[in-house]
């Protein structure tokens, strides 16, 4: 051995020795979480609601997480390859071991793609379905084989779907009516819990991927139920619970913030966004002029600053700003214009009638049902602001508020409406994932667009394996898109998450769980 | 006696078949079917069928009907939706401190609305029944969320006597401190429910009690010389109990399910705040079984009330019936 490695060696033992005491010394504290709605139910691959896999996520990390730009960076995963020809994808698990101490394998994972496919549970099944077959490498390593290539077969299932434990699942033939027990490979474990009531996870001492390897610090995390976010605000002041696993409304922040020394509140922005769609059903919406005339009229400052009270930003790009890659090129939708609108009507030959003040062309009026369900946040008052506007340009728009049974009806399965406005949870993967939405066959395409220019460029953002030639291809895409404008996006909300600041290591990354992220929690501290 | 108790047994089980057919066809008729309003429609068809499937939503509506009602007589509520556990089992997690939470609002409720709603009959016109009016007009008047946060924000925030939310410091302790910490929990839901529901039994008790004191028989017994206390206790409080004794049973039925907006506020695990999750989850057999439950509540606290009042006064079990 060199004398420098000898150094280098034992200025690391040092530096180790060092660290540990610091370790030990964050290690403690019992973190109370304070969130909306009750889990569904543990097993998160059974459940499909966010509240579950909240909870769940620090007890069933996911293989992938997100990082500041939105992108999937493995977590549970060590290492993984993509063929050129994106149809073959070799990962390898990190070291780890269930809670009741069977290790954690490729097995599992082999396990959970037959599992989920086999008994059609959820996400799992449609994003397994893509896999022809698997090669168990090692007891770490596995390689999936797919029918056609999917760039982004790892960052959904890696993202989306947790591994379902072998050892408890291959003796059970009813996965919906399973009792799961919760036992997970996380830095926390269930302790105990009770439905409807509260949740409470133990430390894994020496979990492997926290603190150099000595586990998380918090003794415990516990989760308790709070319906309403403005009784949730009173017991953070009342010290009864620390941090908002569940984003809070504007008033709920500004409670907060009025103790400063005692709380914080942690802002980031939404995967999801806002949009207006347009039924390609009705005739006059068919015409690009009217879409367009249209896209001029959104006030999105208004919507932004008004609407949702500061809680959003504003959404001038088909792809959401989050993905900071892809917005670069800066290809916008037609910025707010009734002046440009009206022009734009009148050339196209859709005259303005002085008493009604409102335009039509051969007849036919330039009138609109907006469809919203009532239980989107903020959404009266954004369509308030589009209907205003619209009308401001001679379009008449009627609005329809409706409840979301109603709406899944009418939007969802039927596709009768002209316009609707709602907010998508999350778009994940924008650089490959659009095509979920957009291609003309996609089941959430409710507009009924259809382009073959757009469906090919969606295709080809599946299958490039090489990131910047995804972005190139995102970028035709946007081009097109702001040209066509099926729809206009409009916000991104920010979710928003209190927290005390007699607890330490807070970090927030786009995401689904604020703060409660497994690979932030690890970090956070008892002051 | 006995005919009396069959007619009326007869008519409840009507009511409860009833209702099991209205909850039944209302969740049925309603615009979109389960799965489409509870699952992503980015799942692909297949995944979709085998939910309906699942819950048995791929039969024609009368085999689902039939089927339900034959899981029924055997007890089976079917599954949830959500947490995919026996409905039967959720109700029966909540259902506890919904009792709870009912029978202490209750309890409270007539002991201190009985006597406030008679002394007030008699002094009618007096100060204390001034007062007395006011404050039921206030408390029946008063919007639950508004005055469930007042009591948060006072007890709970600013003087920090009372806990925020949920039925106990999780987890749970054992022996007395586990009892004394549900009772610490309870207080504020109880107060909340307790003023609108003492002001009710307030209400009824005094104007029936008014009614009655003018009744000819009570002047007769002041006549004979009897004092006030004897005249109220033996002839005018069991005549003016009807209402008050029907209007009760009513109340056991209403906060069965009723406490919704007070369960969810102060985070109560119990029947109500289980209708408003399921209400969002779009959890249709979970409300299927609570609404059921609720209306058998309803209908044997109306049964328990016919046959209290037909105790209490036997014109009614005489004439066969009630006016």
């Amino acid at each position: 051995m060199s004398k420098n490695r000898i150094v280098t060696f034992v200025s690391l033992l040092l530096l180790a020795a060092a660290l540990q005491p610091l370790v030990a010394q964050k290690v403690g504290g019992d973190l109370v979480v304070g969130i909306t709605g009750d889990p569904y139910n543990l097993a998160t691959w059974i459940s499909n609601d966010l509240n579950s896999s909240l909870v769940m996520n620090i007890a069933l990390p996911s293989m992938m997480s997100i990082d500041e730009s939105g992108n999937k960076v493995p977590y549970i995963i060590k290492d993984y390859k993509i063929s050129s020809d994106a149809k073959v994808f070799t990962i390898t698990l990190h070291d780890l071991k269930w809670h009741d101490g069977v290790p954690l394998t490729s097995e599992d994972l082999a396990f959970t793609s037959d599992y989920l496919v086999k008994y059609k549970l959820g996400y799992g099944a449609d994003m397994f379905s893509n896999v022809d077959h698997y090669e168990i490498k090692d007891a770490h390593t596995i390689a999936f084989y797919l029918k056609k290539p999917q760039v982004n077969f790892l960052s959904q299932v890696g993202f989306w779907i947790d591994i379902v434990p072998k050892h408890i699942y291959e003796k059970v033939t009813d996965p919906n009516t399973f009792a799961y027990n919760g036992v997970g490979y996380g830095p926390y474990k269930l302790k105990s819990y009770k439905k409807g009531e509260y949740y409470q996870f133990e430390r894994v001492s020496n979990w492997s991927l926290a603190s150099s390897g000595k586990g998380p610090y918090l003794d415990t995390i516990t989760f308790r139920v709070y319906p309403d976010p403005n009784a949730l605000v009173l017991a953070m002041k009342s010290g009864e619970v620390q941090v908002s696993g569940s984003p809070l409304p504007v008033a709920a922040q500004k409670q907060l913030l009025a103790d400063p020394n005692k709380f914080g509140v942690g802002k980031v922005t939404s995967l999801g966004f806002g949009y207006f769609g347009f039924s390609y059903k009705n005739a006059m919406l068919k015409d690009p002029v009217v879409r367009k005339a249209i896209a001029y009229t959104v006030d999105r400052d208004a919507i932004v600053n008004v609407a949702k009270q500061g809680g959003a930003i504003k959404m001038d790009t088909p792809v959401s700003p989050v993905y900071k890659d892809l917005v670069k090129s800066q290809i916008k939708y037609p910025p707010f214009d009734i002046a440009a609108a009206g022009k734009l009507l009148e050339d196209a030959g859709y005259k303005l009638d002085s008493k009604t003040g409102l335009r039509s062309k051969n007849g036919e009026p330039l009138e609109f049902e907006l469809i919203y369900r009532t239980t989107t946040v903020n959404i009266d008052a954004i369509v308030n602001i589009f209907k205003a506007n619209a009308e401001k340009a001679g379009i008449k728009i009627n609005l329809k508020p409706v409840d979301p049974a109603t709406y899944t009806d009418r939007v969802v399965k039927q596709r009768n409406f002209d316009i609707n406005c709602i907010e998508w949870g999350v778009i994940d993967d924008a650089d490959s994932s659009l095509g979920t939405i957009y291609r003309s066959d996609a089941s959430l395409n409710f507009m009924d667009y259809k382009n073959a220019t757009i469906d090919q460029l969606l295709d080809q953002s599946l299958t490039e394996p090489d990131y910047n030639k995804r972005v190139a291809i995102i970028n035709k895409f946007q081009e097109e898109f702001v040209k066509e404008l099926p729809v206009i996006n409009a916000w991104v909300s920010i979710n928003a998450y209190g927290y005390s600041k007699s607890y330490e290591g807070w970090d927030l990354t786009p995401g689904l769980y604020g703060f409660l992220d497994v690979k932030d929690i690890v970090n956070v501290y008892k002051k | 006696m006995a005919e009396y108790i069959f007619r009326r047994l007869m008519k409840s089980l009507l009511t409860v078949f009833i209702s099991i057919m209205l909850t039944f066809l209302i969740i049925r008729l309603m615009p979109a079917d389960p799965v489409s309003l509870m699952v992503d429609p980015k799942l692909s068809p297949e995944v979709q069928e085998q939910m309906r499937k699942n819950f048995g939503l791929d039969k024609p509506i009368y085999t689902q009907f039939g089927i339900y009602l034959l899981n029924l007589l055997k007890g089976d509520l079917g599954y949830s939706f959500k947490t995919r556990e026996p409905v039967i089992t959720v109700l029966m997690q909540r259902l506890p401190w919904t009792i709870l939470l009912m029978f202490t609002t209750l309890i409270m409720s007539l002991a201190i609305g009985l006597p406030v709603g008679i002394t007030a009959a008699k002094r009618r016109n007096k100060l204390f029944d001034r007062v007395v009016n006011v404050l039921i007009t206030l408390a029946i008047s008063i919007f639950i969320p508004f005055i469930s946060f007042a009591f948060l924000y006072l007890f709970g925030y600013r003087l920090g006597l009372l806990p925020t939310g949920g039925a106990y410091t999780p987890p749970p302790t054992q022996g007395f401190a586990y009892v004394l910490d549900v009772a610490r929990h309870s207080v504020l839901p109880t107060i909340t429910l307790f003023l609108g529901n003492s002001a009710t039994v307030i209400l009824y008790s005094r104007n029936s009690m008014i009614d009655v004191l003018k009744e000819d028989y009570i002047r007769t017994a002041f006549a004979k010389g009897w004092d006030d206390r004897y005249v109220t206790r033996k002839h005018a409080l069991k005549n003016a109990l009807i209402p008050t004794v029907t209007v009760t049973g009513l109340m056991i039925g209403s906060m069965m399910g009723g406490a919704i907006m007070t369960e969810t506020i102060y985070a109560w695990p119990g029947v109500g705040r289980l209708i408003y999750d399921s209400v969002n989850a779009m959890d249709y057999p979970v409300l299927q079984g609570a609404f059921l439950m609720l209306s058998i509540t309803v209908v044997a606290m109306n049964f328990i009330t016919d046959l209290v009042v037909a105790k209490i006064d036997p014109r009614i079990r005489l004439s066969g019936g009630r006016a």
